[in-house]
């Protein structure tokens, strides 16, 4: 019985073919991924919460940075829940006046999210501006 | 010497229902104490509420009948509002019972709160929410509410990064 042989472009018009499959599954699980998370944000708008509009949530957020004014950075907390709360928290600037100096990257976040609004800034014990 | 007759005012609700109320509680909502005022004349025809139900409305009026009297907040400006805000984010004992509702009913006095401008009903909602998430994790706080996780891959990964320089912290 004859070996049989694969001439190199027999195995380069395969491996193309592989390739082309895969970036077609690829472009479907994406495709499916983005339509699930439509799906995920469809139902979030069918909760009871989300009968209030975002001047409510904003006024909630307020209360919660109000009774958590000791821990800050938990309010990122509301900006990990979903998609919603996230853009409702990161649109109100009153939510990040607190500045903390003593982490660089969480102040920069904070001047930014908190526009041109007055701020609350806590100075690092060894400031050379104190 | 009798007590002069206190002015009685009918509303009706989406849902057809109506009740018949003293003007004095009814005018807990600044909405309907507007409404009121530009009334010149005396009005059979009962007030309109299309975005409040009937179950809701009895609700919002055991809070303006238990409230009556007590002085309305002023416009402050809105600074000394969120001053005012933090030194009150607790609840008084009547208005927590009040409020111990199943969650639809809580959102739909909240929502009946704003649409009627009851600032001290909806305070008291807002406050009671905050301290229902106060303390808890995201997924807790998903948990609760019923909220699924529906964020993108871009923002799964900010939220990644934010949790890292958090930490830092």
């Amino acid at each position: 019985m004859a070996a049989v042989t694969t001439t190199p472009d027999l195995s380069l018009n395969i491996h193309q073919n592989h390739a082309k499959i895969r970036a077609e599954i690829d472009a479907q699980v994406a495709a499916l991924k983005a339509q699930i998370i439509s799906l995920l944000f469809a139902r979030n708008t069918s909760i009871p919460i989300a009968l209030l509009p975002a001047e409510v949530l904003e006024k909630i957020f307020q209360f919660f940075k109000t009774m958590q004014y000791k821990e800050p950075n938990k309010l990122l907390t509301l900006t990990w829940v979903c998609s919603h709360w996230r853009m409702v928290a990161l649109n109100y600037g009153r939510l990040w006046t607190y500045v903390d100096c003593t982490n660089a990257r969480w102040a920069g976040e904070c001047l930014q999210r908190s526009r041109s609004l007055p701020l609350t800034v806590q100075l690092p014990a060894q400031s050379p501006v104190l | 010497m009798a007590a002069p007759a206190t002015q009685q005012i009918k509303i009706r609700c989406n849902d057809e229902k109506e009740f018949t109320v003293d003007r004095d509680v009814l005018e807990r909502s600044v909405l309907i104490k507007n409404m009121l005022e530009d009334v010149t004349e005396q009005q059979d025809a009962p007030i309109p509420l299309p975005n409040v139900s009937g179950p809701v409305m009895a609700k919002v009026l055991e809070y303006c009948t238990h409230h009556r009297g007590e002085p309305l907040p002023s416009a402050d400006t809105e600074q000394s509002q969120d001053e005012t805000r933090k030194r009150t984010t607790d609840i008084s004992e009547w208005d927590q019972k009040f409020i111990t509702v199943d969650q639809e009913m809580l959102f739909e006095i909240i929502l009946a709160a704003n649409y009627l401008d009851i600032k001290s009903l909806l305070d008291v909602g807002c406050k009671t929410v905050a301290n229902m998430i106060k303390g808890k994790t995201p997924e807790e706080i998903r948990k609760l509410f019923n909220i699924v996780n529906d964020f993108t891959p871009e923002e799964e990964a900010q939220i990644k990064k934010e949790n890292e320089w958090a930490e830092d912290r």
